[in-house]
């Protein structure tokens, strides 16, 4: 669902964390084709 | 009412409340089918959960417009066919460990000679195995077996029935002088040193504070996003809310996405993070 996710939303990678082996952290953005924006 | 009598009428309460929130409890009506149709009177004691159940579908009426829609999603995805005989030889390979083979030699020794009580015990069991070998999730690490917990007091009491069939067949008279006897005592002596050693070999029971994990990393997190985030994980969106400002959201259900758009047309800052270090793929 995750990958999901980041398919579907532009998305920046903002670091790892660390703990429990690293989890990514991503930003996403809105995408431009969304009804209503 | 007596003070004493209020408090185990709240005591059925509450366990009859935690009983009815999880639907998975629906395969207890599987297994108790068989003592029910061998005795109707014994509906009675099913009756203690129409008050909670009551109060159960009042709250889902209110939260999701119908008694029977709950929290969970639709499970039915969930069950996959694929996975039975990896997870099936998993569970059974869990219990052998987790339980011991003593436990389980007992019960099956427990199992001769047959009865309805014995069939019951074992369809207990059998039920949930069976229901969460299909279940997706699952079938890599010993924790799973947390599936199997609602089955496993039948594997006590078959083996608290075969201890009994050890005693009627070896204790007749004298049996400290039986070999067997002096064996099986030290056997069943020796269980905790198993169940000590194979606790210590899973280091992520004993050997990592998780609580303090969950508040560790949504600290980290809020440092780095800006203020009033919402922010998407498998399994932290209690943390957030107890640790930080931000607001959490589970970000493996479907809907999910339109979510994240209705937070971003709000021009709430959205950011999505797995706990399952799953890489884009964009």
């Amino acid at each position: 669902m995750i990958q999901q996710i980041l398919a579907r939303f532009p998305a920046e990678k903002v670091q790892d964390i660390p703990l429990w082996g690293g989890l990514p952290l991503y930003r996403l953005h809105l995408p431009p084709d969304v009804p209503g924006k | 009412m007596p003070i004493a009598t209020a408090s185990c009428w709240s005591r059925r309460g509450c366990w009859a409340l935690v009983f009815v929130v999880r639907p998975t409890n629906g395969l207890f009506l599987l297994v108790f089918a068989i003592p029910l149709l061998r005795d109707g009177r014994l509906i009675r004691y099913g009756l203690y959960l129409l008050g909670p159940g009551l109060l159960y579908g009042l709250y889902n009426h209110a939260v999701y417009g119908s008694p029977w829609r709950t929290g969970y999603a639709d499970i039915r995805t969930d069950l996959v066919s694929e996975v039975f005989s990896q997870h099936f030889g998993f569970y059974l390979w869990q219990t052998l460990a987790q339980c011991t083979p003593l436990l389980v030699a007992l019960a099956l020794w427990g199992l001769r000679p047959w009865s309805w009580e014995k069939l019951f015990y074992a369809l207990w069991f059998a039920a949930f195995l069976f229901f969460y070998s299909f279940w997706r999730s699952g079938g890599d690490r010993w924790w799973w077996s947390r599936f199997l917990l609602p089955g496993f007091p039948a594997i006590f009491l078959l083996a608290a029935l075969g201890l009994q069939r050890v005693r009627e067949q070896w204790c007749a008279s004298a049996p400290w002088r039986d070999r067997r006897v002096v064996a099986l005592f030290a056997a069943i002596a020796l269980v905790p040193v198993w169940q000590v050693y194979f606790g210590w070999s899973q280091h992520d029971l004993w050997k990592r504070n998780k609580g303090h994990d969950y508040y560790e990393i949504t600290q980290r997190i809020e440092a780095v996003v800006p203020p009033h985030s919402m922010v998407g994980s498998v399994e932290f969106t209690g943390a957030f809310r107890i640790y930080t400002g931000l607001t959490g959201y589970i970000s493996v259900f479907d809907s999910t996405p339109d979510l994240i758009i209705e937070g971003l047309q709000q021009s709430v800052t959205s950011t999505s993070w797995s706990s399952r270090g799953i890489t884009p793929t964009r």
